[in-house]
């Protein structure tokens, strides 16, 4: 038997489900190989890792939950019972179930062109989300060395309360690559050397592939070292607000050009510089009023704000056919992360799921994934 | 050996309970309900990786109780069967175009971080020092994460065989998958677990 038929085996041999032939076979393979041992203790391992989960209690007040519910007629029941009620009429209930339902898509609909209307014209869905989106704490920047800082700032422990939108919310997944000492994506490289060349900004209607890691021949700077303010980007500002320009137009949509065009600052950028401070505040807001609004900027001031920070740009996904981006791929000093999390929420709403998304490591970086919901 | 909380209910006790509902004393399901709500809670919560999708899914899963018990034959196990709700529950939910299209907005305080400042949900934990206590949350942490990254089949095999000790027949039963499926897809689940959790462990 070799290792590839003994691997698959593994899981059998360790339930004990082997016939007798099958499991002296892996028996007489394991005592001479020491990789598939290694195996069968590694398979054990996670098998009780996996066992030993700790055993959570239903939540306080679950028997009275379902007293409730069990207690009490479906609310579809209610409702219809007391609408028929007064006048003596009888429907089966998945009839008039549909009925209520039409009624109920006729009046959200309604709602939501209303509340779309109600919008002036100063006044963007993002500029609305910044009051609903608040802060409840974040972990501090420090002073750690940066490859401490890899690890402490992790968003576990970070602290992102995050408040639905509603139903104009749009969510797209914004992957942010954090690498650790020198160690960073083969392309940031390269495009940090070929700066006068096409960007690397890739545009396409499929889901991008996280670049292998390379251990890059340019460290990042520590943030003290190179704040985010600081005209000495990593990154060429011009040739990120090029590569903005592009991906901000809708005319590009589906494929991308790579005609340079005519640069605007962004208002909302220049005043944070101004003071020095990034920071969502109402002078913030102020600026983004004079400019009739954040929204149309979101993206383009997501991007200054990765350039600001010393990070690098390398990819924008987008479906065919939508505006938004489905997802941003850009590396950036772990140091800067938690000001990542606080500026972001500026812009629309940032959500962090381990238990789907959990971050991980691969050659010395820390990837974390975020889900970023702006407006559409 | 069967070593999980279900299990240790005997069928009589169930069998017991049944019928007094089914008799009309509506006691009878309360008594149920305490005796089982951990463990469906649990299961739920191991299956969904997340507190309140799984107290939805235990809810869901003991109102559907609620509904169908008169139809129980006691042709099987009460625990086989409420199993089997559980996981079609949280089938369905996972495989829901609302469960997969959404983006899940997690408090970071929510799940995995110091569970000790959510009321009611301390644990009696038996680490002797806090360290130990830290590094098995955080084991436990990882581990979860790496549960929810498997396909759904393989996470409910994964769970029904290494956490509850189910045997083979007994996840038949409960997941409608046939003999040789359970196997394999067992072997590929704990398979994928490893790799997911290389260098970790």
């Amino acid at each position: 038997m070799n290792c590839d038929r003994v691997v698959e085996n593994l899981s059998a041999y360790i339930d004990e489900t082997l016939d007798s032939d099958g499991r002296t076979e892996v028996e007489e393979h394991l005592a001479t190989c020491e990789r598939c041992r290694l195996e069968l203790q590694a398979l054990r391992t996670c098998i009780e890792a996996v066992h030993s989960l700790e055993r959570v209690p239903a939540p306080p007040g679950f028997l009275e939950k379902i007293r409730e519910c069990t207690e009490q007629p479906s609310p579809w029941r209610r409702i219809v019972e007391t609408l028929l009620l007064p006048w003596h009429v009888k429907l089966p209930l998945h009839l008039a179930g549909a009925v209520a339902m039409v009624f109920l898509i006729l009046a959200t609909t309604s709602l939501t062109r209303h509340g779309r209307d109600s919008l002036g014209p100063g006044q963007s869905p993002v500029s609305q989300t910044q009051d609903e989106v608040r802060p409840t704490g974040l972990p501090s920047t420090g002073n750690s060395g940066q490859e401490g800082a890899s690890e402490s700032l992790l968003p576990a422990e970070g602290r992102v309360e995050a408040e639905s939108l509603g139903s104009q919310a749009r969510p797209f997944q914004l992957v942010l690559l954090i690498p650790r000492k020198e160690s960073l994506p083969r392309e940031i490289s390269a495009e940090r050397e070929d700066k006068g060349a096409s960007p690397s900004l890739r545009h396409r209607g499929e889901s991008t592939a996280i670049p292998p890691l390379q251990a890059g021949p340019e460290p990042l700077q520590p943030r003290s070292a190179a704040p985010p303010h600081a005209s000495g980007s990593p990154l060429p500002r011009a040739q990120l607000e090029k590569k903005l320009d592009r991906f901000r137009d809708d005319d590009h949509a589906g494929k991308f050009d790579t005609a340079p065009k005519p640069q605007q600052a962004s208002p909302v950028v220049g005043v944070a510089q101004e003071r020095g401070d990034l920071s969502p505040t109402q002078g913030d807001r102020g600026a983004d009023k004079e400019t009739g609004g954040v929204d149309p900027d979101t993206h383009d001031t997501l991007m200054r704000w990765i350039t600001d920070a010393g990070g690098t740009l390398h990819s924008v996904d987008r479906e065919k056919g939508k505006v938004l981006p489905s997802s941003i791929l850009f590396s950036i000093p772990a140091e800067i992360y938690p000001d990542l999390l606080r500026e972001l929420r500026f812009l629309g709403e940032l959500s962090y799921n381990p238990s789907s998304l959990p971050p991980f490591r691969e050659h010395g970086a820390v990837f974390v994934h975020i889900a970023f919901t702006t407006v559409d | 050996m069967i070593g999980n909380a279900l299990y240790e209910q005997t069928p009589e006790e169930d069998r017991l309970r049944i019928r007094a509902f089914l008799e009309g004393d509506r006691t009878a399901f309360d008594s149920i309900v305490l005796c089982h709500q951990d463990s469906v809670y649990n299961l739920c919560l191991r299956l969904m990786g997340d507190r309140e999708d799984a107290a939805d899914c235990a809810q869901e899963v003991f109102l559907r109780v609620f509904r169908s018990l008169k139809g129980f034959r006691f042709r099987s196990r009460f625990s086989t069967w409420l199993y089997a709700i559980v996981v079609n529950t949280c089938r369905n939910r996972l495989n829901s175009a609302e469960f997969r299209n959404r983006s899940r907005k997690v408090s970071i305080q929510s799940f995995f971080e110091n569970s000790e400042s959510r009321e009611g949900h301390d644990v009696e934990d038996p680490a002797p020092t806090p360290l130990a206590r830290l590094a098995q949350k955080e084991r436990d942490r990882l581990v979860q994460a790496a549960i929810n990254e498997l396909p759904s089949e393989g996470r409910e095999l994964v769970i029904l065989r290494d956490m509850e000790e189910l045997s083979y027949e007994e996840i038949v039963a409960v997941t409608g998958y046939n003999l040789g499926t359970v196997k394999s897809r067992l072997a590929r689940a704990r398979q994928q677990l490893r790799e997911k959790l290389k260098g970790v462990m």
